[in-house]
């Protein structure tokens, strides 16, 4: 046991020795950096031992379990050893380079005196075989030991895996019971203060960080390109520059991630998963505008095809039109009441806070107490189907008050130029149905204020090509069907609205 | 003690607040940590137990899991497999290979449905030209189509894993190769339910002279709840076998009979509970109603002249003309799924009604304009947005020359093919005027934009309003779906 003892005293000696004469970083040798690379294996050993002799000393001081003592001695000298021999390994492997060095500076400070702690409580268990009540000099080494290999031990995954590792999939329950913000708000809190955010800092580099890192690192440098900071980024790798301030186009970073998913120079190769839409859409933003460090949100220009992404950063989806909206679910109260009046009324999905209304085909469509009814609902009511129903010119005045109405269906009805006026200031309206009915081109004046509109459907309505085609000139984005022209159009047998 | 005292005793034991507290509040506990972290498994939900739903009205219109663009569904299967290489998939190189061996390469390892030893290969059997503002490629066999195509989004390198019929055909309409599952309408209407309460939601129309090979299966509900089975409705005679009274029974008692037979079941309900009878009550009020609704909707007679012109349709034959006006006619009333299966477009040249050069050009000429009419038709009513029109068979046919009996043969044809053949949708939300994927040089196998027939339910439930994983229903101790354990839906021809 003597030579166990002193040679132990030894190593522990000599690590000590090596770590206050380098200062980490110079020196590294091909044969150190191989030793170096054993740490992240052997460091599991000390930390498990450690623990386990945690657990044993606890453990042998029940009555139950009094045989435990017996072999604590033991577990504490393999604890020590293979700190001692992980805090070597983990000496060559800082050498190396590359990791943050604030972290490093306490994961090695706490990796050390694990070591030194580790090789006291050998020493101190030794002495004292048999006793049965922990010290309370004992029981703080014991403590502070804890306390040195699982924060310790923290730091080191947060070398190897960055900060947020461990909660980037905490569910939304614990991380209000720990304090962080929900999933949902962490992107939203990057973007609440556009003049303190660096565009470059919170949104471009944590992409490269996610996707390219891994391979494009000052550890791995795969092509010889390191994208984990800016200046690796404008240095390029082996192959040239791959960034052309202001030009995505012929930058090669956007090139290689734009490629077909099959190309072999797509970027991320094969079996890592790819960049979102979004990300990459981001990345050819920020190049276009003239890939700057320093440049924040509020001073950058937002282009149309970035403008959804950074509204719904942070959110897993985009969303737009009336989606985009927050907008409350709607009072069940008075959808219950809207059906009890004969109108369909359905959300448009299960989550959405949007309706459809549909009038039946037989009875009554927006009668007076009906047209009440949907009053609350307004902000709600998405589709409104009054197809093939006897609703008249009047009953529409109850559709200008529907704000957030994107698709409206009023073919074959009674309703005439009069009631397109009522359509004016839609802001989302994109579909409208008016076959069969007897509206002209007057009456497409009155949707010329229409900026959403996508699809518009005028078979054997009095509507003439001339029309359309004026119609056309304010929306050229609009499609107008006119339907096949050997169709007469409608003469209907009557108004039949009061 | 005794055993006997010894289970009393455990028994008893078993009754004791401390049991309860020690061994019962570690179950609650763990319950409560499932609703505490958020871990509740989607089938909790009330819209996949299907217990939970509302049973007395399994029809009822339910809103699908986000906002979608098409509401209903109207898919025209060729049955038998079209000849991609004669309709849509234009391949001058196999026009210079005509007539050549085929190379091995192509053979090794394949099993074919008939083609036995080294086949030739046979070149296009029609003239391609490019058709529309999209410039896509339509042969001289679909004229009318050639006038629509700025409307379609052409799937060519779709592939599937059966080469035969009906297990193709189950594989598509089913997801499954194998019977027992419910089709493609039956779990959209299970999703979805139906907008109008007085015709069946799920609509099926046989053309051709015969049914399709899989049988009344294709459109069955499997193990859904059989009110969501397609209804074979025919386009002569009776739109539904049965559908009138017999002769001498007015109509009232009709009526009457029925409401005495749903008071009995009610009752048989409320002693047993058994959801089924609250079906079979629907069901038999729903009968009634499409007695006087269904004969309404399937008279074409009633359509205007101009509109057959368009179609092409004969009153009173059944023909695909008709089922095309038909499902306009359905789809304009509310009806969900309608399914349309036209037979005969099996050309292995084994005869004359299977060669490429007589047969299959008559089943061009038998749809070409009613497919055409009915997008036309569509469009100009505004029902084209929502309304998803699929167009496929269920698989393709080879490069090479079906020679089965190896002598002269003055009829053309080709074999089974599972690995590229061209499916077809328009409308409900579907980008008109694009072609996804590519076959190589000679049509065999496709190079890019793969899609498999679960990709193509997939998408077809992502139209809908669906995230296809799900959409499911609990049997046999599982959750099944549509697309069973496959699927990715094809994001690049959505608009």
């Amino acid at each position: 046991m003597k030579i166990a003892r002193w040679s132990l005293f030894a190593a522990l000696v000599l690590l000590l020795v090596l770590v206050f004469t380098t200062d980490g970083g110079g020196g590294a040798s091909d044969f150190t950096r191989f030793l170096g690379r054993f740490h992240p294996s052997l460091v599991h050993l000390p930390i498990g031992i450690l623990l386990l002799a945690l657990l044993l000393e606890g453990l042998m001081r029940t009555p139950r379990f009094e045989a435990f003592a017996t072999l604590t001695p033991m577990v504490w000298l393999a604890g020590a050893w293979s700190a001692i021999l992980a805090a070597f390994a983990g000496l060559y492997l800082s050498q190396g380079g590359g990791y943050d060095p604030e972290t490093l500076v306490w994961h090695k400070r706490l990796g050390v005196a694990v070591a030194v702690l580790a090789v006291a409580a050998y020493g101190l268990r030794n002495r004292s075989a048999g006793t049965q009540r922990l010290s309370w000099g004992y029981g703080a080494l014991l403590a502070s030991l804890f306390l040195g290999v699982t924060i310790g031990g923290h730091l080191g995954g947060t070398l190897t895996h960055g900060e947020g590792y461990l909660t980037r999939y905490m569910p939304d329950a614990l991380r209000s019971v720990a304090g962080l913000p929900s999933k949902e708000d962490l992107g939203r809190l990057t973007l609440e203060d556009p003049e303190n955010t660096p565009i470059y800092a919170s949104l471009i580099q944590p992409i490269f960080d996610a996707r390219c890192a891994s391979c494009h690192n000052p550890n791995k440098k795969k092509g010889g390109l390191v994208l984990d900071s800016g200046e690796g980024l404008l240095e390029g790798g082996d192959d040239g520059d791959v960034l052309v301030a202001g030009r995505a186009a012929e930058s090669e970073v956007i090139r290689r991630i734009w490629l077909p998913a099959t190309h072999e120079d797509h970027m991320p190769p094969e079996g890592r998963p790819p960049l979102t839409v979004a990300e990459a859409e981001l990345l050819r933003w920020w190049i276009d505008q003239g890939a700057s460090f320093e440049q924040t949100l509020a001073e950058a220009e937002q282009t149309p095809a970035v403008k959804p992404i950074l509204d719904g950063y942070g959110l897993d989806e985009i969303r737009t039109g009336i989606f985009a909206l927050d907008v409350p679910p709607p009072d069940s109260a008075a959808v219950a009441a809207l059906r009890a009046l004969g109108l369909g009324v359905m959300p448009l999905a299960e989550q959405e806070p949007f309706l459809q209304v549909r009038c039946p085909s037989t009875g009554a469509c927006l009668s007076p107490p009906q047209v009440e009814a949907l009053r609350p609902l307004a902000p709600h009511i998405a589709w409104l189907d009054l197809g093939r129903t006897p609703v008249g010119d009047s009953a529409l005045a109850v559709v200008s008050t529907l704000p957030h109405l994107t698709r409206l269906h009023l073919e074959q009805t009674a309703i005439t130029d009069a009631a397109l006026a009522y359509l004016d200031g839609l802001q989302y309206l994109e579909y409208l149905n008016l076959y069969g009915t007897r509206v002209s081109d007057e009456g497409l004046q009155h949707l010329s204020g229409l900026p959403a509109l996508k699809a518009l459907y005028l078979w054997q309505t009095g509507v003439t090509e001339a029309g359309v085609e004026r119609l056309q000139q304010i929306h050229p984005h609009l499609d107008v069907n006119l339907g096949l022209t050997f169709a007469p159009p409608v003469t209907p047998a009557g108004d039949t609205s009061e | 003690m005794s055993i006997f005292e010894e289970a009393r005793h455990e028994a008893l034991r078993q009754v004791t607040r401390r049991h309860f507290l020690q061994t019962c509040t570690t179950g609650l506990g763990a319950l409560a940590l499932t609703s505490l972290t958020g871990c509740q498994p989607a089938s909790l939900t009330p819209t996949a137990m299907p217990s939970l739903r509302d049973t007395a009205d399994p029809l009822a219109a339910r809103p699908p899991h986000f906002a979608p663009k098409a509401r209903r569904v109207i898919y025209l299967h060729m049955a038998g497999a079209p000849s991609q290489l004669e309709l849509f998939d234009y391949k001058p190189a196999l026009a210079r290979l005509d007539g050549a061996l085929c190379p091995d390469s192509l053979l090794e390892g394949k099993r074919f449905a008939f083609i036995k030893g080294v086949p030739k290969m046979l070149g296009p059997q029609a003239t391609f030209r490019q058709h529309g503002a999209s410039g896509a490629w339509v042969s001289s066999h679909l004229p009318e189509l050639s006038t629509v195509v700025d409307d379609i989004a052409f799937l060519k390198a779709m592939h599937t894993d059966e080469f035969n019929h009906a297990p193709a055909q189950l594989l598509v309409h089913t997801g499954s190769p194998r019977l027992g599952r419910p089709s493609m309408g039956s779990w959209v209407t299970y999703g979805l339910g139906s907008e109008n309460a007085n015709l069946p939601a799920f609509v099926v129309l046989l053309s051709g002279g015969e049914a399709p090979d899989a049988g009344a299966s294709v459109y069955g509900s499997g193990f859904l709840p059989t009110v969501y089975q397609g209804v074979q409705c025919r386009s002569k005679g009776d739109p539904v076998l049965y559908l009138s009274d017999p002769d001498g029974l007015p109509r009232d008692l009709r009526r009457r009979s029925i409401e005495t037979i749903n008071r009995i079941n009610q009752q048989q309900h409320e002693a047993v509970g058994d959801p089924e009878i609250l079906t079979r009550i629907a069901q038999y009020e729903m009968a009634f109603r499409m007695q006087t609704s269904v004969p309404e909707a399937m008279d074409i007679s009633r359509e205007p002249d101009y509109i057959h012109a368009l179609y092409g349709t004969e009153p009173g034959v059944t023909s695909f003309a008709n089922n095309c006006l038909l499902a306009r006619r359905l789809v304009e009333r509310g009806v969900r799924f309608v399914q349309l299966f036209h037979w005969g477009w099996d050309s292995h040249g084994a005869g004359a009604s299977e060669a490429l050069n007589i047969g299959f050009l008559d089943r061009c000429k038998e749809t070409d304009r009613a497919t055409a009419a009915l997008l036309k038709d569509l469009k100009q009513r505004g029902l084209l947005d929502e309304t998803l029109v699929v167009w496929g068979g269920e698989f393709g046919r080879t490069p090479m020359l079906e020679n089965r009996t190896g002598l002269d043969n003055p009829y053309v044809g080709r074999d089974h093919h599972s690995d590229a053949f061209t499916v077809w949708m328009a409308g409900g939300g579907v980008k008109g005027g694009t072609t996804h994927g590519e076959t190589d040089d000679i049509g065999y196998f496709g190079i890019s934009g793969r899609v498999h027939v679960h990709d193509l339910q997939a998408t077809i439930l992502h139209l809908l309003g669906f995230e296809h994983e799900r959409l499911t229903y609990s049997f046999q101790g599982r959750d099944f779906r549509l697309t069973d354990v496959h699927g990715h839906v094809v994001h690049e021809i959505l608009s």
